[in-house]
C-alpha cells in the first residue's frame, strides 16, 4: 500500500476511536440533537472519506508516480530539521528562561547554525539575537502592553 | 453613504491611525519583496503589534500590508525574477524579461501603476458590493447560511489542487477540531479528555500561524536552502518617464478591467487568492491579445494583467469577508481572526453595527494603495537591497514573531503549544499533498456551521428545508455541482497522454 493508503488507514483508525468517545459526551435534555449530534456527523464523514482514500490508492497506481515525483524533487531536510530542533528547544525553554534569554539564545544559535557555523560568524549571530531580543522586548512590553513570557528559573 | 465614507477617510487620516497603516504598508512592501516572506507571514508578523491597538487601526494597518505586500511582489518578480510572493508569479513572465532588456524602471511601474489603478476600480466594487452583499445576507436564516457555508468548504476542498479526497478530508478535518473544547450551544465539553488545556478547544489564529507561517518556512528552508545569490542594486536604473508609462496602461482598458475582474472575482471565490488571480488574468490577456506570442518576451501587457488582477484580488477578498463572515484568502483569514479578537464578528450585521469599522475598512483600502504608491517611490531601491536578506537570519526571527503572536494572544504559553502542533500538522499535510486551504477554512466556520445546522434542526425538525427553501437549496445543488465537476476533472486529468501534458 502506498503512502496515501497507510494516511487512510491511520485517519480511520483515529476517526473510528474518537466515535467511540462520542458516548462520553453528555445529552442534553433541552434540545433535540445533543452536542454529539454535529462531531458524529463529521466523524461519518472522516470514516468515509478515509475508507475512500484507501480504496482509492488500492484501486490505482498513484503510489509509482508519487514516488517518480518525489524522486525528481531536491531537498534538503538539514535546515528543516535543525530549525525544527531549535524551535522546539525554544519553546520548551520560553516558560523557564523568560522571554528575553530564550530568544536571544535561540535567535543567535540558529542564525549561526544555519549559515555556515564559522567561529568568526558567532559574535554577529550574538549581536542579532540579542539585538532582536532586546528591541522586541523593549517595544512590545514597553510601548504596546503585550506582556511577554517571564521565566520560572529566573528570579 | 457618502457622508459615511467622508467620515470613514477623515477618521483614516487621523495621524495616529495614518502612521500605524504607513508603517503596515512599508512592512508589507518588505514582506512582499522578500522571497520566502508571504503576505500572509508579513500580516503573522505585524498581528502582535496590532493587539494593543483600536480595532480601526489595527486593521488599517493590516489592509497597509496586504496591499503594501500585494504591489512589494513586484519588485523582485521583475528586477530579479523570482517573485516576492505567489501573487507576482506571472509579473515575472514579462517584467523580468521586460528588465532585462534595459528597461528595469519602466518593468517596475508598469506593475505599481496597474497595481493601483486595478486595486482602485476593484474597491468601487467592494463599496457596493460589501454593502449589497450584507443587506441580501440578511435575509438568511439559518439553513441559507448552513448551505452557504457547506458550499464554501466544497468548492474549497473539491476545487483545490491535488485529490478531492485529500481536499475534502483536509476540510472536514479543520471542521473537527472546532469541536474539540465546549459545544458553542450548551458549553458541554467534548473531545477534552480531563485536558484542562482543550477545555477553551484550540484558539484560531495559533492554529493559522501554525499552519501558514511555521510550515511554510520548514519548506522554503528544504526546498530554497539558507542562502540567497546578493544582487547589487546599483545594477538597475529605475528612472522612467510616468506619463509614457500611464498612456500604455490606459491605451489598454480592456486588458485592464478584464483582468480587474478576474481578480475580483477569484477574491470573492473563498480560500483562492491571488496567486490564481495573476496566472489566470495573465492567461486571459495571453488569450485575448492580437499578439499572444510576444507574451513572455517583456510586454507591458502582461504586467498589467498580473499585476492589476492580484489587487484586485484583495477587494474581493474583503467583500467576502465583510459580507459573510467568510474569508476570501488566508490574509483575509487572519484579519477575521484579528477582528473576533477585539469582540467584532464580521458577517452580515458587520457593515450595519459595525459602521465606523466597516467603512474605516473600505477607506483603508483606498488610502492603501496611494500611500503604497509614494512610498515606493521613493524606497524602491531600499526594497532591492532588503530581497537579499538571506533565509538563516531571517527564519529565525520570523519564528520569534510566529511565537509573540500567538502568545500575546491571552497571555498564555497553551496557545504556543498549539502553535507547535499544528505547525508540524501543516507541515506534514503539504508533504503528503494535503492541501491547507480546506482545513483553515474548516477551523475558521466549524462552529458557525454547527450552530447553523442545531438552530435550523431546533426551529423545524424538517431536513428537507435545506432543499426546499430556494436560497438555501440553490446553494446546496452549487456545492453539490462543484463537486461533480471537480471529480469530472480529477478523471479527465487522469487519462493517459494528459498526466504527461
Amino acid at each position: 500500500m502506498s503512502r496515501d493508503g497507510w494516511i487512510g488507514l491511520g485517519l480511520l483508525l483515529f476517526s473510528g476511536w474518537l466515535y467511540t468517545h462520542l458516548d462520553d459526551i453528555p445529552a442534553n435534555p433541552l434540545v433535540p440533537v445533543g452536542p454529539s449530534f454535529y462531531p458524529r456527523c463529521l466523524l461519518l464523514l472522516t470514516i468515509g472519506l478515509s475508507l475512500a482514500l484507501v480504496l482509492q490508492q488500492l484501486l490505482t497506481a498513484r503510489a509509482e508516480k508519487d514516488q517518480a515525483s518525489r524522486a525528481r524533487r531536491v531537498e534538503s531536510y538539514r535546515p528543516t530539521l535543525v530549525a525544527f530542533s531549535g524551535f522546539f528547544l525554544y519553546v520548551l525553554l520560553l516558560p523557564k528562561l523568560g522571554y528575553f534569554f530564550s530568544t536571544a539564545l535561540f535567535v543567535s544559535s540558529l542564525q549561526w547554525v544555519l549559515g555556515r557555523p564559522r567561529w568568526r560568524r558567532l559574535p554577529g549571530s550574538l549581536l542579532l539575537g540579542t539585538g532582536t531580543a532586546l528591541i522586541t522586548y523593549t517595544v512590545f512590553e514597553r510601548y504596546l502592553h503585550v506582556f511577554l513570557p517571564r521565566g520560572s528559573w529566573l528570579p | 453613504m457618502v457622508e459615511i465614507i467622508s467620515q470613514s477617510l477623515a477618521s483614516i487620516l487621523e495621524p495616529r491611525i495614518f502612521f500605524s497603516m504607513v508603517a503596515g504598508a512599508l512592512a508589507g512592501l518588505i514582506g512582499g519583496a522578500i522571497p520566502g516572506v508571504t503576505i500572509t507571514m508579513t500580516v503573522i508578523l505585524v498581528l502582535p503589534f496590532t493587539f494593543g491597538m483600536d480595532p480601526l487601526q489595527g486593521i488599517a494597518t493590516m489592509i497597509g500590508v496586504y496591499i503594501g505586500g500585494e504591489s512589494g511582489g513586484l519588485v523582485s518578480a521583475s528586477l530579479i525574477g523570482i517573485p516576492g510572493t505567489p501573487s507576482a508569479i506571472a509579473t515575472t513572465f514579462d517584467g523580468h524579461p521586460m528588465a532585462k532588456k534595459g528597461e528595469p524602471g519602466r518593468a517596475v511601474w508598469t506593475g505599481i501603476w496597474a497595481s493601483l489603478l486595478g486595486g482602485l476600480l476593484a474597491g468601487i466594487a467592494l463599496v457596493v458590493g460589501a454593502t449589497q452583499l450584507a443587506r441580501l445576507a440578511l435575509s438568511f436564516g439559518p439553513w441559507e447560511y448552513f448551505s452557504l457555508f457547506v458550499l464554501t468548504l466544497s468548492v474549497v476542498g473539491a476545487l483545490t489542487e491535488g485529490s478531492i479526497i485529500k481536499g475534502l478530508l483536509s476540510g472536514t478535518l479543520g471542521l473537527l477540531v472546532t469541536t474539540i473544547g465546549t459545544d458553542p450551544l450548551m458549553s458541554i465539553p467534548r473531545f477534552t479528555f480531563g485536558l484542562e488545556f482543550l477545555h477553551t478547544g484550540f484558539a484560531f489564529l495559533p492554529i493559522l500561524i501554525g499552519l501558514f507561517a511555521f510550515s511554510q518556512l520548514m519548506q522554503d528552508l528544504e526546498t530554497r536552502g539558507t542562502r540567497v545569490e546578493t544582487q547589487s542594486s546599483a545594477d538597475f536604473d529605475l528612472s522612467v518617464s510616468h506619463l509614457q508609462v500611464l498612456k500604455d496602461i490606459l491605451s489598454q482598458p480592456f486588458n485592464l478591467i478584464w483582468s480587474t475582474l478576474v481578480g475580483l472575482w477569484i477574491g470573492i471565490l473563498p480560500a483562492v487568492g491571488g496567486s490564481a488571480a495573476n496566472i489566470l488574468a495573465y492567461d486571459q490577456a495571453k488569450k485575448f491579445s492580437k499578439h499572444p506570442e510576444k507574451f513572455g518576451t517583456g510586454i507591458s501587457d502582461g504586467i498589467i494583467a498580473s499585476e492589476a488582477s492580484n489587487n484586485a484580488n484583495v477587494g474581493g477578498s474583503l467583500i467576502t469577508m465583510m459580507a459573510f463572515g467568510i474569508p476570501g484568502d488566508a490574509v483575509t483569514a487572519v484579519m477575521l481572526g484579528a477582528l473576533i479578537i477585539h469582540g467584532i464578528q464580521p458577517g452580515p450585521l458587520f457593515v450595519i453595527t459595525n459602521v465606523k469599522v466597516a467603512y474605516g475598512m473600505l477607506a483603508a483600502y483606498f488610502i492603501a494603495h496611494l500611500v503604497t504608491v509614494v512610498i515606493e517611490a521613493g524606497c524602491l531601491r531600499f526594497f532591492i537591497k532588503v530581497v537579499t536578506v538571506p533565509l538563516h537570519t531571517l527564519v529565525p526571527i520570523v519564528l520569534v514573531f510566529c511565537v509573540v503572536g500567538s502568545y500575546a494572544l491571552n497571555n498564555i504559553m497553551e496557545n504556543v503549544y498549539t502553535l507547535l502542533i499544528f505547525g508540524v500538522l501543516g507541515y506534514f499535510m503539504v508533504k503528503t499533498g494535503f492541501p491547507l486551504a480546506p482545513m483553515v477554512l474548516g477551523v475558521i466556520l466549524g462552529d458557525q456551521i454547527e450552530v447553523n445546522l442545531i438552530r435550523s434542526i431546533m426551529t423545524d425538525s424538517n431536513l428537507w428545508l435545506f432543499l426546499t427553501r430556494p436560497i438555501s437549496g440553490t446553494l446546496l445543488v452549487l456545492a453539490f455541482a462543484s463537486f461533480v465537476l471537480a471529480i469530472y476533472q480529477e478523471q479527465r486529468s487522469r487519462k493517459p497522454g494528459r498526466a504527461s501534458a
